[in-house]
């Protein structure tokens, strides 16, 4: 017999039968047939559980049941799982959720769209006990940088089989995270990785269930192993790949991560700031912006190795040139600009003078609020394939400023404005690392050798978007740009200029990236403004059969 | 409110230069323990603000979607009940 595209990989342990036969019977009612079911019972105490499984291996070739010895745990009976599989993928199933009818059927499809593929996974939801769908988990494409502070592709996940057994299978270090763990070890070495934008899992929150136990907001208390598993598999990834990070869990939320700089060195920085020097109050003191910025760098930042350009209008006060050259002393070079006001020509006549490996573009209406920010930014700059850093901007009243550049109709706006601080935004967007399209230049990261190899920012747009364009740029050449919530930094928003953009500059930023930004790869096709769009609920509603139901074996019937 | 320091020049009151120099650090103390709280309350107001904004944005999202309900009546009863919701949210 011919290996099966796909092995569906379910270790069982004292299951419900009614929940278990579900979950199988949502295989069985598959629309794609090539598929077996490998299922393992870890020794449930349950004569009954045993007892529908062979009912299950007895209607239908495909359902291959074995029965371990011994219970082994999670890891032991999803290995010996793995060992019977003999489709050229695998799809991890929980013994108590359930996959959608066109499920495998569309994994498929994507797969024959793209056959480098190795790991596709797919949108889910939550079923409550009673079976009702809730709180869809409508996901953006693939992003590193977000896999390593939540396990965000979760189900469905379907994965290359060879690269499974290359990476020898699920680690018995990480027990309770062992799926997150065989994830990152799969994508390292992943060809491609895709993204079904469709709700192909239910995951079904039973007591107990981790799923119930997010959902009630105590995933901790359920499985409090499974989260210190979490940080194991995160910290060997980096290890693995280089990123020169600790890992911590969050203090509110169980299922979030952050990554906390640990630099083998510190390569130069170098700050560009442009500005006009212009004064404005700030917490009821009138300041010059470009002195407090620099006073605040200063002061408040930890790094060592950096320098400041300030590229200077022609009109800029002598005494706030003397203040920043008090206060930043041999750090930092004046560059003066005498031509008219263009943002983008100012930031690259500030790259041309300095010297650094990475250049961090700022405003001069900025203040540090994160003593290591410039070494957060430097972990993220230093990895390959990433083309810019930009992180939490809060205004002065401590709202946020800037969680991300999001796009809704092809045009860059910031999802999140305006909202308290504490807000955890759509699955956590405000609080976890993750790859975007683009961040604001107010605060930006990115390697000298890539600006160089774009062309820095394009001048076509002096005033607005030059920042969305730039990483637009990066983007285009496979490049990521990460967003990171625990950068934080205070803007004093628009003081030195009006906000309005011209409708030329919409036009121009449309012409040049509608093909990329109409169909942001980090949103999802039913989000809108970073929310489920009403059309979303169709997603859940109960569809045509398109198999007649199996009848429900004596076992499950008890 | 007369200005003390004044106040007291206008009646003969002299006071040495040191006595001068403390009163004003106090008051310089002062101005500042009263600055810091207004910026205390203005991160107070951020947060109601911010509050605001996600009911005022929820709001939105919901009168967008009645006035897409295609029937009359139906659309003006649902705008009815969000005009109450909305009106005891704010509450």
């Amino acid at each position: 017999m011919a290996a099966p595209r796909f092995s569906i990989v379910t270790p069982v342990y004292e299951t419900p039968t009614d929940v278990l036969w579900l979950a199988i019977e949502s295989v069985l009612a598959q629309t794609f047939d090539d598929w077996e079911l490998c299922l393992v019972d870890d020794r449930s105490p349950s004569a009954q559980v045993r007892e529908l499984l062979d009912q299950c291996a007895a209607m239908d070739p495909r359902v291959r049941v074995e029965h371990r010895a011994e219970n082994g745990g999670i890891v032991a009976a999803s290995n010996t799982a793995l060992a019977m599989a003999k489709g050229e993928f695998v799809a991890l199933l929980d013994h108590d959720d359930r996959l959608h009818p066109d499920a495998l059927a569309l994994v498929h499809e994507a797969l024959l769209g793209d056959p480098e593929a190795d790991y596709v996974y797919t949108d889910e939801d939550k079923m409550t006990a009673k079976g009702h769908h809730a709180g869809p988990f409508l996901k953006p494409d693939w992003s590193p940088e977000r896999m390593r502070t939540q396990m965000y592709t979760c189900h469905l996940s379907v994965l290359r089989r060879a690269l499974v057994e290359e990476v020898g299978g699920f680690d018995p270090d990480c027990e309770g995270a062992q799926d997150w763990d065989l994830v990152l070890k799969v994508t390292e070495r992943a060809r491609a990785v895709l993204h079904v934008p469709r709700i192909l899992y239910h995951w079904r929150g039973i007591e107990g269930s981790t799923a119930a136990a997010v959902e009630e907001g105590g995933g901790e208390a359920a499985k409090p192993w499974a989260f210190e598993a979490g940080t194991r598999a995160i910290a060997a990834h980096c290890e693995r790949t280089g990123v020169q990070a600790t890992v911590a869990r969050d203090a509110g939320d169980p299922g979030v991560y952050h990554l906390n700089p640990a630099l083998r060195e510190e390569p130069l920085v170098s700050v560009v700031i442009p500005t006009a020097g212009q004064s404005r109050e700030v917490r009821y003191q009138q300041v010059n912006l470009i002195g407090h910025c620099v006073r605040s760098i200063v002061a408040d930042s930890t790094y060592r190795n950096y320098e400041i350009v300030v590229v200077a209008d022609e009109g800029t006060p002598a005494e706030a040139i003397a203040e920043i050259e008090a206060a930043a002393g041999d750090r930092l070079r004046i560059v003066p600009y005498d031509r008219p006001f263009s943002f983008a020509e100012k930031i690259n006549v500030g790259a041309v003078h300095s010297r650094g490996e990475h250049l961090l573009l700022l405003n001069d209406d900025i203040e540090v609020a994160t003593p290591n920010w410039i070494e957060r930014m430097v972990m993220y700059s230093s990895l390959d394939g990433v083309g810019a850093v930009g992180g939490l901007l809060l205004l002065e009243d401590g709202r946020i400023q800037h969680a991300g550049v999001g796009f809704e109709g092809g045009l860059p706006g910031h999802p999140y404005y305006g909202y308290p601080r504490d807000v955890p935004g759509y699955a956590n967007a405000v609080r976890i690392a993750r790859d975007l399209l683009a961040v604001t230049g107010a605060c930006l990261m990115t390697r000298r050798e890539l600006f160089e190899e774009v062309g820095g920012l394009s001048s076509t747009f002096p005033v607005n978007y030059n920042d969305v364009d730039y990483c637009l740029k990066q983007v285009e050449q496979g490049r990521r740009v990460v967003y990171d919530p625990d950068l934080v930094m205070i803007h004093f928003e628009s003081s030195s200029r009006s906000s309005d953009v011209a409708e030329w500059e919409k036009a121009q930023l449309l012409h040049r990236w509608a093909g990329l930004t109409t169909s942001n790869r980090f949103g999802n096709p039913y989000l809108k403004n970073e929310i489920p769009r009403a059309a979303s609920a169709f997603l859940w509603a109960k569809r045509r059969k398109l198999r007649p139901r199996r009848r429900r074996p004596a076992a499950a019937r008890a | 409110m007369a200005d003390p320091i004044n106040s007291l020049e206008a009646h003969g009151v002299e006071r040495s230069a040191a006595e001068l120099e403390a009163e004003i650090a106090k008051r310089d103390e002062e101005i500042l323990r009263l600055r810091d709280l207004l910026i205390a309350r203005d991160a107070e107001l951020g947060a109601v603000k911010g509050r605001l904004k996600i009911i005022e944005d929820h709001s939105e999202r919901m009168s967008r979607l009645v006035a897409r309900i295609p029937i009359p009546g139906l659309a003006w009863i649902a705008s009815a009940i969000l005009r109450v919701l909305s009106a005891s949210g704010g509450r």
